[in-house]
C-alpha cells in the first residue's frame, strides 16, 4: 500500500513529532507508515484523514501489488 | 486496540532498576564466586538437613521479575505499531531461543547442557528486550 503522508504533512507543514500527537500515536508509527513499513488499521487511517480533511484514498492508496 | 496485559510505563523503569544490579550480581555469583561458603547464607526451610543458598534464589527471582516488568509493561506512547513490534520480537525471542537450544542439546552434554538450561531460563526474555528494543530505536530513525 502507498500512501501521500509525506506530502500531505508537508503540504500543512507540520513535523511527524506533531502529527503523532495530534493523532494520538508514537511518532515512530508515523515514521513507519511514511516509509511504508506499516500498513494502518483502519481507525488509525480515518484519523489521519480526519485530521487532514480529505478522504482516506487520497492519502492512502492500494498498490498493484496487493 | 487496548492490551489488557500492559503495566503502566513507570514500571519500566523499576524492572531495569531491578534486572541490572540482580544480573551484574548473577553473573559475578556465576562465574566468579563459585566458593559456596563466601557471600551465602545457608537457610534449613521446611525439610530437614535440606541446605540451600538464599542467594541464587533472590537473584534469580530479582531478575525474572525485572525482566518481566519491562517485558510486560508499556511505552511512553503505546500504539498499534508498538503492538505489532512486541508481537514481532516475541516470535523472533521464542524462535531464536529454541534454535539455540536445539543445537545446544545435540553440541553439549550432561553438566554443560544443565548450565546451558539454567542460562535458558532468562534468555527467552533478554531476547526479546534485546529485539524490541532495537526495533524501537531503528523505527525511530526517519
Amino acid at each position: 500500500m502507498t500512501n501521500t503522508l509525506k506530502v500531505q504533512r508537508a503540504i500543512r507543514d507540520i513535523t511527524q513529532e506533531q502529527l503523532a500527537q495530534i493523532i494520538g500515536v508514537s511518532r515512530q508509527t508515523i515514521n513507519a507508515i511514511e516509509k511504508k513499513k506499516y500498513v494502518p488499521s483502519t481507525a488509525l487511517a480515518l484519523k489521519i484523514a480526519r485530521y487532514f480533511e480529505k478522504p482516506v484514498e487520497e492519502i492512502f492508496k492500494l498498490d498493484p501489488t496487493d | 486496540m487496548k492490551s489488557q496485559l500492559l503495566l503502566s510505563y513507570r514500571y519500566k523503569k523499576i524492572g531495569w532498576i531491578l534486572l541490572l544490579p540482580c544480573l551484574v550480581l548473577g553473573l559475578l555469583k556465576w562465574y566468579i564466586i563459585n566458593d559456596h561458603q563466601f557471600l551465602s547464607y545457608v537457610m534449613n526451610v521446611f525439610y530437614e538437613n535440606v541446605y540451600f543458598d538464599i542467594v541464587p534464589t533472590l537473584l534469580i527471582a530479582g531478575m525474572l521479575a525485572g525482566a518481566l516488568l519491562i517485558v510486560f509493561s508499556k511505552e511512553k506512547q503505546e500504539d498499534e505499531f508498538i503492538e505489532k513490534l512486541r508481537l514481532s520480537s516475541s516470535m523472533w525471542a521464542i524462535l531464536v531461543n529454541y534454535l539455540i537450544l536445539f543445537f545446544c542439546n545435540l553440541l553439549f552434554y550432561s553438566w554443560s547442557f544443565l548450565n546451558i538450561i539454567a542460562v535458558n531460563m532468562f534468555t527467552i526474555l533478554f531476547f526479546y528486550i534485546i529485539r524490541f528494543n532495537y526495533l524501537l530505536i531503528r523505527s525511530k530513525r526517519s
